[in-house]
């Protein structure tokens, strides 16, 4: 009998999900905020994608909100304008190559965004406008808050980190690293340096101009 | 002459739709309540220099007007804003109807092209919709005057190096025109003078002058008694280059010469 619950609690633990605070850290040891974050597992097992509803990229008081969305691979994105004047989304980045007029109330069939890789949104009418889909090969993801960190909840086991930020010089290219996650708090420390992104505020008079 | 002009105007109508997915049109409807100034309008043949006088005390109709775009594809696309007035009479015209050629680009550097009657992109004052001001009800006098007498009829580049593209916190245009006709801009200045209103000048529209007295010299008994500020008079085409110089959408500096 305490055979049998010693063997269930082991493949109960086996199975447990594991939630791992992951901190970044920038060249100069200060927490990165906005850096996104995924878990791919080193053993090639296969781990299934969520799938469901759709994600969202609103323009909003002409900008994309959020700034950067992070996607698991095969993932429908819809576009909705939250404003009352037309925009011009498109991309040329190598993962998705698009464009999408969004006219008011007019909303567009959502797209798939079916190859890994950071797809750089900018819109042709409003051109300070600047957002990122990140597309992920894994069902654990996310976006660091102003301390760096992100919490993750993967199964046990040998993963490769990585981390994309939009401060990188090359911003098709990622970092990462190969960790074996048996404590609860892992720091990263970026590679590179980060570059500011200016930010341009918002003109709310551009479209006559 | 002091200024007991009130106006205090309602946006009665904003209104914003599409069709079909390639048109975008909005319109404004704007009523004003005044009591205007006893000196009779240039509008009315007057020296007055505003807009309304004592003759318009009321509800009036200060704006009317129509925006459209209508896409017509990917990279093309129409414009033209539809302008109705009471004053000085009931009028209906285009103040603005271009072409508009935006191409998307994967290049670091955006450009488009605008054929038709337009505004030459010289006020910071006037960018709200149907080139009104959303500062204030008159404009400044140069811009009171752009609105009567200045439009494009031609053809105008625009190459822009936005500071989104290279993460840099000043953006740039560079803009060039030729046209033909607005000859006549700056004949009000001469008869007239500066005036301060919103009131702007539909493409076929004529601006009379007020009868003073110099007309009836002999030197003078030729001169037209009102401007018809878009035509054509030497048959020869026009020019401007500009330069556009925006740091972070605060600070915005423009030149441009003619």
């Amino acid at each position: 009998m305490s055979k049998l619950f010693i063997a269930t609690l082991f493949i109960f633990m086996m199975n447990k999900s594991h939630a791992v605070t992951i901190t970044i850290n920038d060249q100069n040891q200060q927490p990165l905020a906005n850096a996104v974050v995924w878990l791919t597992a080193t053993d090639n097992t296969l781990q299934a994608l969520p799938t469901g509803s759709p994600f969202t990229m609103t323009q909003k008081q002409r900008q994309f909100t959020p700034h950067i969305l992070v996607v698991p691979q095969n993932a429908q994105v819809e576009f909705p304008n939250a404003g009352s004047i037309m925009h011009h989304v498109y991309s040329f980045s190598s993962a998705k190559s698009f464009e999408l007029k969004l006219y008011r109330e007019q909303p567009q069939a959502p797209i798939r965004f079916d190859q890994t890789g950071v797809v750089e949104l900018g819109c042709n009418i409003h051109d300070w406008m600047l957002g990122y889909i990140v597309v992920v090969d894994s069902p654990f993801y996310g976006v660091t808050n102003n301390q760096g960190q992100i919490e993750l909840t993967p199964q046990q086991g040998n993963f490769k980190l990585n981390v994309w930020h939009e401060g990188f010089s090359d911003i098709s290219q990622t970092e990462s690293k190969t960790i074996a996650l048996t404590s609860a708090a892992i720091v990263y420390q970026i590679e590179q340096s980060i570059v500011p992104r200016i930010t341009i505020g918002v003109d709310e008079f551009d479209d006559y101009e | 002459m002091t200024m007991n002009k009130a106006i205090f105007a309602v946006n009665l109508l904003g209104l914003a739709f599409s069709l079909n997915a390639v048109a975008q049109v909005k319109g404004l409807l704007q009523l004003s309540a005044v009591k205007g100034d006893p000196q009779l309008s240039w509008q009315q043949g007057g020296i007055g220099l505003y807009r309304y006088d004592t003759d318009n005390d009321g509800i009036v109709i200060s704006q009317g007007l129509l925006d459209f775009r209508v896409d017509l594809s990917t990279s093309w696309s129409a414009h033209g804003v539809i302008n109705t007035y009471q004053d000085p009479q009931a009028t209906l015209g285009f103040s603005q109807a271009y072409f508009q050629y935006q191409p998307l680009t994967a290049s670091n550097y955006k450009w488009h092209v605008r054929v038709g009657a337009f505004y030459p992109q010289l006020s910071l004052e006037n960018p709200d919709i149907g080139w009104l001001s959303p500062y204030n009800y008159t404009n400044s006098a140069i811009n009171s005057w752009v609105g009567e007498e200045i439009r494009t009829l031609g053809v105008e580049a625009t190459i822009k190096r936005p500071g989104r593209s290279f993460n840099s916190a000043h953006s740039f245009s560079f803009v060039g025109a030729s046209f033909k006709g607005n000859d006549p801009a700056g004949t009000l200045l001469s008869w007239r003078g500066f005036a301060l209103h919103d009131r702007q000048t539909t493409l076929n529209e004529s601006t009379s002058f007020a009868p003073i007295a110099s007309f009836n010299t002999p030197q003078l008994q030729h001169q037209a008694n009102q401007v018809l500020p878009f035509e054509e008079v030497d048959g020869r085409f026009g020019y401007y280059l500009g330069m556009h110089w925006d740091y972070l959408k605060k600070i915005t500096i423009l030149l441009l010469l003619f």
